[in-house]
C-alpha cells in the first residue's frame, strides 16, 4: 500500500528535520575542549570493555 | 588509561624531536580528526613525523627505533604499544603528507607542546586513502570541523584529488 503523498512529504520533513538536529548536535560536542573529548573517549572505551566482559 | 598513554607517546616524540632524532611531529588518523569533530571510539594515535635524511637521501630509521627499543618498548613495524594505546608513526609519505605536517598547528595538551593537522589536511589524507574507515572521517569532518572550504578547494586540485572529492560528494553529502 503507497503512502498518500502528504503523510510522506511529512516524513521526509521529519527526516530532514531529525538529520539537521543531529548534524547540529554534532558540532556543538566538535566545539568541546580536545582534553574534555578525550575524557568522553576514555569513558567510551572503558564502557566498551565492561561491556564486552560481560557478554 | 588513554589519556596517560597520549601523555607518554606525546612526551616520548617531544623527546625524540629535542635529541634530532626526528623532525616535527603531529597528531593525525582519529584522535587529530577529534580534535575538530565530536567524539568517537578510538585506540589509536597516529603521529606523522619527518624522519633525518642521510647525505646518500635514505631515511635514517636506525636512530628512531634505537630509541624505542632501548626503553623497552615493544616495536611491531611502526607500531608501539603504550598502555592500552596502539601508537602508529608514520613517516611523512608523499606531498600531501609533507605539506600537512609543514601546516600542522601548534597546540598544547595537558601541557605537552605537541602539533595537529589542520582538518582541510585530515580530510585530504583521508580521501586520498580512501578505505571505508577513513571515509567515514571525511564525512565527519565536512560536517562536523568548521574547515575552511577554499583552503580545502586548494589542497584537493593542487593534489590530484579532485575526482575522488567530487565522487564522494556526490555519493554521500
Amino acid at each position: 500500500m503507497g503512502l498518500k503523498r502528504n503523510t510522506y512529504k511529512q516524513i521526509m520533513e521529519f527526516n530532514r528535520r531529525t538529520f539537521q538536529e543531529k548534524i547540529k548536535r554534532r558540532k556543538q560536542l566538535a566545539r568541546l575542549p580536545f582534553e574534555e573529548k578525550l575524557k568522553i573517549i576514555e569513558e567510551i572505551n572503558t564502557l566498551s570493555k565492561a561491556f564486552k566482559k560481560a557478554k | 588509561m588513554l589519556i596517560e598513554d597520549i601523555k607518554k607517546a606525546l612526551r616520548i616524540v617531544n623527546d625524540m624531536e629535542k635529541k634530532g632524532i626526528i623532525g616535527r611531529h603531529a597528531i593525525g588518523g582519529s584522535i587529530g580528526a577529534i580534535y575538530w569533530t565530536e567524539p568517537f571510539a578510538t585506540k589509536d594515535l597516529d603521529l606523522f613525523l619527518q624522519l633525518p635524511v642521510s647525505r646518500e637521501g635514505g631515511i635514517l630509521l636506525m636512530p628512531f627505533f634505537g630509541y624505542l627499543i632501548k626503553r623497552g618498548y615493544n616495536v611491531s613495524g611502526q607500531y608501539i604499544q603504550i598502555g592500552e594505546l596502539m601508537v602508529d608513526f608514520i613517516g611523512v609519505y608523499n606531498p600531501l603528507t609533507e605539506e600537512a605536517l609543514d601546516q600542522s598547528i601548534e597546540v598544547s595538551v595537558y601541557g605537552i607542546d605537541t602539533h595537529v593537522l589542520r582538518p582541510e589536511y585530515l580530510l585530504a589524507i583521508a580521501l586520498q586513502t580512501g578505505r571505508l574507515q577513513d571515509l567515514r572521517k571525511v564525512e565527519k569532518l565536512y560536517q562536523e570541523s568548521d574547515l575552511d572550504e577554499e583552503y580545502l578547494d586548494s589542497i584537493i586540485n593542487r593534489h590530484n584529488l579532485v575526482r575522488k572529492w567530487n565522487g564522494f560528494k556526490k555519493k554521500y553529502l
